[in-house]
Order: structure tokens, then C-alpha cells, then sequence
């Protein structure tokens, strides 16, 4: 399976986890989600490319 | 200062009053082993009905997904100390992990192999045994903390 979709799932995943066990609020949980996925897949992201030189 | 007040405002209260504030109320042994034995029970229990699914539907996706992907289930090796941490993460996932051993290994494998001699499945030489693994751990870790979550709300710590 393609790495980045397997980042997206991951990230998708745990994302909801956290803004239903956080959060009670439908928009506080939305805002929770939001965060941590964008945090998870971008840094994730940036993180390869900054590990690419790397061997 | 912060003491002596306190002191004296519970001097003012009734005494039963401030026996049953010092008294925390315990969430019941019996529903926390089943918040980890089957994810989501727990917050369903209480009737967090949406809570209940959300949880249920993530941890059982993530531990299919890590099973799909060839990871290993942790189990407890010999002379590897960080294996124990990896079984500690798998086994959070409650039946899930006990079913997939019970498959793995068999009831006689699972009841003699205990606990160096569980097989974990999994392919090493796959593309995505890494990934397999942390999904794997990852879920049994959520479901550790759902049941965290069912004792706090069993506490009446938490809505």
C-alpha cells in the first residue's frame, strides 16, 4: 500500500480518537480533528523530506 | 496560609460533608475489564452511545489494518526486554490481541506457550511490517486509554 496513504489513514484515525475522547463538543471536536490531522500529515510529510538525504 | 484556611473552612463544613468529599468514588473492576476487553463496551455501558461506536469503529480499524499489513501481534521474547513493551501495547487491544493469538497459535499453543512461546504472525519481509506493527500498537494503546476515559467517567471525574 502507498506510504502516504497509509500517513493519511494513520492520521485519520487517530485524529478522530483524540477529538472524541478530548473534546464533547461537536465543534470543538471538528477544531480538535482539523489540528492534529493537519499537524500529523504535514509534519509527517516534512519529515520525510527532511530524513531524504539521509541513507 | 493556604493550609490554615482550608483547615478552618472545613472546620466550619459539617463533618459528614467533608467524609464524603474525601471519599472518591471508584469505577467498578468489572466494568473497566470490559471497556478493555471489547472496545467501546465501556462508554457504551455509561451510555456514551456515540463515543461507544466512534472508539469501537477507530480501534478495530486500526488493529484490521495492522493485521492486513502483515504486523507483528507483540508478544514477550527471551532476552529482549523492549518485546514486553510491545506485547503490553498489543494486549490493550483486549479480545482483538486474544483472538488473534487463539488464531495464531492455536488454544494448546496459546495455554503452553505463555510466555515465551506465543507466535505473533506477521511477515517480516513484507513492504509494510513496520506500518503493520504500529497500527497494530496504536490501537491497543487507544483502547487503553478509552478505558481510562470509562474510569474517569465511571468516577464522575468527567462528563
Amino acid at each position: 500500500m502507498d506510504h502516504l496513504v497509509l500517513l493519511l489513514w494513520h492520521a485519520l484515525l487517530i485524529s478522530v480518537f483524540f477529538a472524541f475522547l478530548w473534546r464533547s463538543s461537536a465543534v470543538g471536536r471538528r477544531k480538535l480533528f482539523l489540528k492534529t490531522f493537519l499537524i500529523m500529515v504535514v509534519g509527517g510529510t516534512m519529515l520525510g523530506w527532511l530524513m531524504y538525504p539521509f541513507p | 496560609m493556604r493550609a490554615r484556611k482550608t483547615r478552618a473552612a472545613e472546620d466550619r463544613a459539617p463533618k459528614g460533608a467533608v467524609k464524603e468529599k474525601k471519599k472518591k468514588k471508584k469505577a467498578p473492576p468489572a466494568l473497566i475489564l470490559v471497556a478493555w476487553f471489547i472496545p467501546g463496551l465501556g462508554h457504551w455501558i455509561l451510555g456514551k452511545r456515540t463515543r461507544a461506536l466512534v472508539f469501537g469503529a477507530v480501534i478495530v480499524s486500526a488493529f484490521v489494518t495492522g493485521v492486513l499489513l502483515n504486523g507483528e501481534m507483540g508478544v514477550p521474547k527471551p532476552g529482549n526486554p523492549f518485546s514486553w513493551m510491545a506485547a503490553f501495547a498489543c494486549f490493550g487491544n483486549g479480545v482483538l490481541y486474544l483472538g488473534r493469538l487463539l488464531w495464531l497459535n492455536g488454544l494448546g499453543g496459546l495455554i503452553s506457550g505463555i510466555p515465551f512461546a506465543l507466535q505473533g504472525g506477521g511477515n517480516p519481509a513484507a513492504a509494510g511490517f513496520a506500518y503493520g506493527n504500529t497500527f497494530l500498537y496504536t490501537a491497543g494503546l487507544m483502547n487503553l486509554l478509552t478505558v481510562l476515559d470509562v474510569s474517569d467517567i465511571a468516577c464522575g471525574d468527567k462528563d
